[in-house]
This record gives structure tokens, C-alpha cells and sequence, in this order.
């Protein structure tokens, strides 16, 4: 839709009808006004017509281009350019259509980007956390492994003398497989017999405790979480006695301590594998722990584990009991935890609603806004371009993002968890 | 050159009074104007043309104090020169 034009002989037929002149003396006027103006630009004076504006002579200095034929080089001269600005009067009328529209400050703008602003600004405070941190874990670490270590030496000297009776007692515990309660008994039995091995009784019953135990997932693989639920009911026992014995009583703590650390790496591995769908508190920390000390981690779940050797086998009841409580819990909600299943696993990203270019003052949450309706989940559209997005920050006019169709589920808008998971993906990004 | 100095140059030329001169270029601004909010191009020929043109909205951000701000769209008079008033200003030397 081309807008109508108007020649100079129009506006002086107007100009003639409007104040009551002829159209010749209109036309002198405007051929008279014209050249002053143009005599006056072209002397370098700037002309000032009240309710219109000031005409200016502007400088465009020269400048390199590119010839697009050829692909050389060439300059584009500087040039004169008569430059127009419309007096106040003139530029309000112009705009009249858009008088009432005014400058909106934008503060709720995404919090997201202040933060990341933030953490721009202050890289080095995350990274001092982060030192703390694995000092912190490293304390932990060289805890665990003096733990380990008395306690190898232990059960080694418990072995000579413990080692006839321990042939009578798997007798016995094979018996009375089926019936847990009669193991335990029968475990405690043998350990009673032998006063002389008081302080050490913790561990070694346990180690029986899970001998037997091992047989029973052994004999029961295919049925892994009812055993481990029995094996937790049998690890509460135990734990009932050992608190009858004050002695070792400050051992115990710290054992349940490691327990507890390792009950948690173990229930994050058990997650790996699908076979549980809750996740602990503490997985984010023993992600890391497991990245600096990766003899800890083992591939296998236990439940798989045919040869169960004596390290791994320390941590079995614990991990059955934690994991059993974490069962508990999930029989109210289910359904949070198919929510849980979906964050835990690999987003994989293959089906794109579309690719979309960056332009300047684009920002993944806005993104993200316009796709999905809230901008928390830009997480997701990060994710999915990772090989070309270093860190969120990156982004820069130009770039082509790929927008990645979501699980209705995972991006549920209306859902709290999800934008809550959102967000705890955005601290993780942004810490990066 | 200011508006008085523009008539007194104008009514030199047209030999009329200034009085009538000034009536006139009100006059001839007058038109002017209502044409452009009528949303027509003027094209004055040899000289350059106006025109109503929208500036879309825009994001600003303060460079201070990081404080994003939506510029709504607004409308202004746009005037280019003509290819002829640009080749007499070539023989304008330049003022570097």
C-alpha cells in the first residue's frame, strides 16, 4: 500500500486557495522559499521554519564497504546530508497515535537474568564456595577411609578366631533362610561365645549379618525389594542390640555415619538404574563426592552384585534401610514421583518445534517465555544447545537456536514441582 | 538562519512585505503539515520529500544502572533529500 504523494504543485495549488493568493504568487513564494532554503544549506547555515523544524547540513564521513558483485572493497565517499529535525510542535502532532503509549520499566524482567548478572559480576564467590567445599569433602573422604581402614584390621584379627565358628554358623544361617529372625538369632549366637571379642562385636556380627543376608538376595535375586526390605528389618534389630552396648557405642555413630553417606551414594546408583523412582536431599553433594573419589562408585547395583566383596558389602543393610524408608514415603505420592522419574532422567533432545535466530535484546527466557509460557523453563532450551551455548550467558544476536518440543509433563506451567525443578536446574547452570 | 532572517530573505526575492511573506510560509506550513498528518508523502521537487514514518517500540537498557526500560512505538516526520539537492552537496567541501 503505496501512500498518496504530493508534488510542489500541489501544495502551492493549496497553499493559493488557503490564504487567497494567486497560483502565481503562490508558486514564486514556494520557488522563492526553496531556493533561500537550499542557498542557505548549501553556505552551510542551518534553516529554522517555526511549527515545521530546523533543516542542518549533516556530515557522513566515508566509510568501507564491500562491493557486493564483486566482493572487493571499495569506500563509499563522505557526503553532505541535509538533515531534518521536526520542532516540538510538529513532532507531538506526528505522533498524536501514539501519545498515550509510555516507557515501561521492566524490573520484574526475569529475575533469572539479575542473577546471572550477579553471578557475572561476582565469579569469584562460587568459586571460593567451591573450594570450601571439597576441603570439606576431602575431610570426609580421609574420615571414611581411616574408618575402613580400622575396620578391615579388625575383622581381619576377628577372622583367625572367629573363623571355625563362622563355618558353624553358615551352616546354620543356610537352614534358616527362609526365617530371617532365626538368622539373626542364630548369628548373635556364636559372637556371644566369645567374650574375649566384646569390642569388636559390632563389626563382626554385622559382617555375618551380611553374609547371610547375601545368600538370601542371592537365593531371592528375583524378588530384590522385598529382600531388601527384610534385610532392613533385620539391620533394625541389629541396630536394637547395638545400642544395648554402650561401649561401642561412639563406633556405632560413627559407622551409621558412613552408612548413611554411603546408603546415599548407593540409592543414587540404584536411581541410575531405574529401579527407584525417589531421589535423596543429598544427591546433589554426593555427586560430587562420587567425581572425586570415583573408587566409590560402582557401575553394579548391589542387588546385581553376584560376588559381593567385604567393602561393598559393609555398606548393604544400610543402603536397603534407607531405601526402605524412602519406600515408605512414596505411597502417598506416587505421582510426584513419576515427576521425579521424568527429572532424573537424560533429557535427550530430537524433536524441535523450530529453529529461531537471535536478535539483539533476545534472552533465552524470553525465549523460553514465548514458547512455553514461563520463562523458567529456558533451562530446557540451554540444554538442548549445548554444543553451540558455553554458558547461558552466551548468547549473542545471530545464533540459531534450536527450540526443543518438551514433555507436556516435565513443562507443565501450571505445575509448581516443575518450575521448581526449573529452577534448580537454572542455580546449577549458572553456578557452572 | 533563523525564521525572521528566512522571511527577510523570501520577501526580498517575491518583493512583498514581510508581513505578507510571513502570513504565507505560515500559510504554506500549514498545508504542509495537515498534508503530512493526512499521511501523504510531500515531495518537493529538487529539494526532498516528508514523510510519516513509525519507529517501532525498542528495549533500552541504562547503561548505569542496568534498568531495562520498553520503549513504546512512536511515530515521526522523516525528510530525505533529493538526488539532486545531494549532487549540489558534493560541492560542499568537507568540514574535517
Amino acid at each position: 500500500m503505496s501512500k498518496l504523494k504530493i508534488n510542489t504543485s500541489d501544495w502551492i495549488d493549496l497553499l493559493a486557495r488557503q490564504s487567497d493568493v494567486s497560483k502565481k504568487d503562490a508558486g514564486d513564494f514556494i520557488k522563492a522559499l526553496l531556493t533561500v532554503m537550499e542557498e542557505a544549506l548549501l553556505s552551510g547555515d542551518s534553516v529554522k521554519i517555526k511549527g515545521l523544524g530546523t533543516f542542518k547540513l549533516q556530515w557522513n564521513a566515508p566509510r568501507k564497504s564491500v562491493d557486493v558483485n564483486t566482493g572487493e572493497d571499495i569506500i563509499i565517499d563522505g557526503y553532505h546530508k541535509v538533515a531534518f529535525t521536526p520542532d516540538a510542535e510538529l513532532r507531538d502532532l506526528a505522533n498524536e497515535p501514539y501519545a498515550h503509549l509510555e516507557a515501561v520499566v521492566i524490573d520484574e524482567v526475569e529475575e533469572g537474568q539479575k542473577v546471572k548478572k550477579e553471578a557475572d559480576d561476582s565469579g569469584e564467590i562460587p568459586l571460593k564456595h567451591f573450594d570450601e567445599q571439597v576441603t570439606e569433602i576431602k575431610d570426609i573422604l580421609s574420615e571414611i577411609n581411616a574408618l575402613n581402614h580400622t575396620d578391615e584390621m579388625q575383622q581381619d584379627s576377628d577372622k583367625q578366631g572367629t573363623e571355625k565358628s563362622e563355618a558353624d554358623k553358615q551352616e546354620v544361617v543356610e537352614q534358616g533362610i527362609d526365617k530371617l529372625d532365626a538368622t539373626e538369632k542364630i548369628v548373635d549366637k556364636p559372637v556371644d561365645k566369645k567374650p574375649e571379642e566384646k569390642k569388636s562385636k559390632p563389626e563382626d556380627r554385622k559382617k555375618q549379618t551380611v553374609r547371610a543376608e547375601s545368600m538370601v538376595s542371592e537365593r531371592k535375586s528375583s524378588d530384590s525389594r522385598s529382600t531388601f526390605e527384610k534385610k532392613s528389618s533385620v539391620y533394625g534389630k541389629f541396630e536394637e542390640k547395638a545400642k544395648n552396648i554402650p561401649a561401642s557405642k561412639s563406633r556405632r555413630l560413627d559407622f551409621l555415619f558412613i552408612a548413611v553417606l554411603a546408603g546415599g551414594l548407593l540409592v543414587y546408583l540404584a536411581i541410575d538404574h531405574k529401579i527407584f523412582t525417589t531421589i535423596s536431599k543429598y544427591i546433589e553433594s554426593y555427586r560430587i563426592q562420587k567425581a572425586l573419589a570415583p573408587d566409590f562408585e560402582q557401575p553394579t547395583a548391589p542387588s546385581e552384585n553376584q560376588d559381593f566383596d567385604a567393602s561393598q558389602s559393609d555398606f548393604g543393610p544400610i543402603e536397603s534401610e534407607s531405601v526402605t524408608e524412602d519406600k515408605s514415603d512414596d505411597i502417598g505420592q506416587s505421582q510426584v514421583d513419576d515427576l521425579e522419574q521424568l527429572f532424573n532422567q537424560t533429557r535427550s533432545y530430537r524433536d524441535f518445534i523450530t529453529t529461531e535466530e537471535v536478535i539483539p535484546g533476545s534472552r533465552l527466557t524470553r525465549i523460553a517465555e514465548r514458547h512455553y509460557g514461563v520463562k523458567e523453563f529456558w533451562v530446557y532450551i540451554y540444554e538442548a544447545n549445548r554444543e553451540i551455548l558455553e554458558s547461558p550467558a552466551e548468547i549473542v544476536p545471530g545464533m540459531l537456536l534450536k527450540i526443543p518440543r518438551l514433555n507436556p509433563v516435565l513443562a507443565d506451567k501450571d505445575n509448581p514441582r516443575c518450575i521448581e525443578y526449573a529452577l534448580k536446574l537454572q542455580e546449577k547452570y549458572l553456578k557452572e | 538562519m533563523k525564521h525572521k532572517e528566512l522571511i527577510d530573505a523570501i520577501a526580498d526575492k517575491i518583493n512583498r512585505s514581510q508581513e505578507d511573506t510571513e502570513n504565507l510560509l505560515q500559510a504554506a506550513v500549514d498545508v504542509l503539515t495537515s498534508q503530512l498528518l493526512e499521511d501523504k508523502v510531500i515531495n518537493l521537487q529538487g529539494f526532498g520529500s516528508f514523510e510519516l514514518k513509525r519507529r517501532e517500540e525498542r528495549l533500552s537498557v541504562h547503561p548505569a544502572t542496568q534498568v531495562r526500560t520498553l520503549i513504546p512505538p512512536k511515530q515521526t516526520v522523516n525528510f530525505r533529500q533529493s538526488g539532486v539537492l545531494k549532487v549540489k552537496l558534493k560541492g560542499i567541501p568537507s568540514h574535517e
